[in-house]
């Protein structure tokens, strides 16, 4: 379990600084991925978006949207990679809120459901 | 990512280590919050088969604090996201210092005073997605065919809003397994904060409502499994021995 001193318990972060926010991260294989946009549908957080131009090989590629530099609205719950027909989606971090909102006992590091 | 392929699902009431996920498991653990209806229209008995899943969810001293309301009625829905828009649009001209350099300076100390009165409710996630719905980016009720609300009655025995938690996700997960897709909607206390609404929609004394489930065909096949953060779990086994586990690993 994670010990915070009283100081960083007690401060609310500011929602719109890198510093004192931990955002979720997708990352899109641009190999596999087709462009559908089934991703940007989905998002519960309306936090993805389709690329304005087309890359090299014609395809529309979806893209974090930033409200501030180095935050998004992600916040790694899954359904996008779930709903990937090609699985080209990947969490590459989790959601974790600075201060007073910190998770104290749960790891950055993120597993598919495991059987015990 | 991990997607649908068992079909030689494990037998219920029995365990052996490391086999396949069982039927009630998989609906658990392929279970994702659905955002994307069809238009199609959700059979009356259906809805009744998921009702009855609720009704017989474990409540503390069997009380079942609890109130169904079905909303089947598209127009309502479609006036609720727009009241649902327009007070959200009210809201956040208060608390949303991320317009501009003016509000940041002198908006954001008394918005993390309100943040400390009500962490719950101005939480980074539901503080994003209420400037999502008032920026119109965002739905708040997705078109859903049908709304249940789940009403909770205060006078129920310890926390009459825990055992509701459980009755709705009893009627998620036999949803899920009938093959609609549902999804919780907290966005509902927002239209609650109304007078006007509580009024129109019946929720009155000894009622409270702070949660709602809208369920719907899906649009498409989203479910499957996701991945989840790792979770320090502490173990007190036997002579007090204390140890910490990292579970998912």
């Amino acid at each position: 379990m994670l010990n915070l001193s009283l100081g960083k318990k007690g401060k609310i972060p500011d929602y719109f600084k890198e510093s004192q926010m931990t955002y979720g991260i997708v990352t899109f294989d641009s190999k596999v991925c087709t462009g559908c946009g089934i991703c940007v549908s989905i998002c519960p957080a309306r936090g993805l978006r389709l690329t304005d131009r087309k890359d090299d090989s014609g395809k529309k590629i979806p893209l974090l949207i930033e409200t501030a530099p180095g935050i998004s609205l992600c916040m790694a719950c899954g359904d996008c990679s779930a709903a990937c027909q090609e699985g080209a989606i990947r969490i590459k971090r989790g959601f974790n809120a600075g201060f007073f909102f910190r998770k104290l006992s749960q790891k950055s590091d993120l597993t598919l459901p495991k059987k015990y | 990512m991990a997607k649908k392929t068992t079909n030689n699902l494990s037998p219920l009431y029995t365990y052996q280590e490391g086999m396949e996920w069982n039927p009630v498991e998989k609906v658990i653990m392929e279970r994702r919050s659905i955002r994307n209806f069809k238009k199609e229209p959700v059979g009356d008995n259906l809805i009744r088969r998921i009702l009855e899943a609720g009704r017989f969810a474990p409540t503390a001293g069997n009380a079942q604090p609890w109130k169904f309301i079905v909303i089947k009625d598209q127009a309502l829905i479609a006036e609720m996201e727009k009241a649902t828009v327009t007070l959200s649009k009210f809201l956040m001209w208060f608390v949303d210092y991320n317009r501009n350099a003016f509000r940041r300076i002198f908006l954001a100390p008394y918005t993390k005073f309100l943040t400390r009165l009500m962490p719950n409710k101005l939480h980074p996630i539901p503080f994003n997605l209420l400037q999502q719905i008032a920026a119109e980016k965002a739905a708040a009720y997705h078109k859903a065919p049908v709304m249940i609300l789940l009403l909770i009655d205060k006078r129920g025995i310890g926390d009459p809003a825990l055992d509701a938690g459980i009755c709705g996700q009893n009627m998620v997960l036999a949803a899920h397994s009938l093959g609609l897709g549902s999804c919780w909607i907290g966005m509902i206390t927002v239209l609650m904060m109304n007078p006007f609404w509580r009024r129109k929609l019946g929720v009155m004394s000894p009622y409270e409502l702070t949660d709602c489930i809208v369920l719907g065909w899906p649009k498409g096949d989203y479910d499957g499994e996701v991945e989840r953060e790792v979770q320090l779990v502490e173990w007190i086994d036997a002579d007090g021995v204390k140890r910490i586990e990292r579970l998912g690993v």
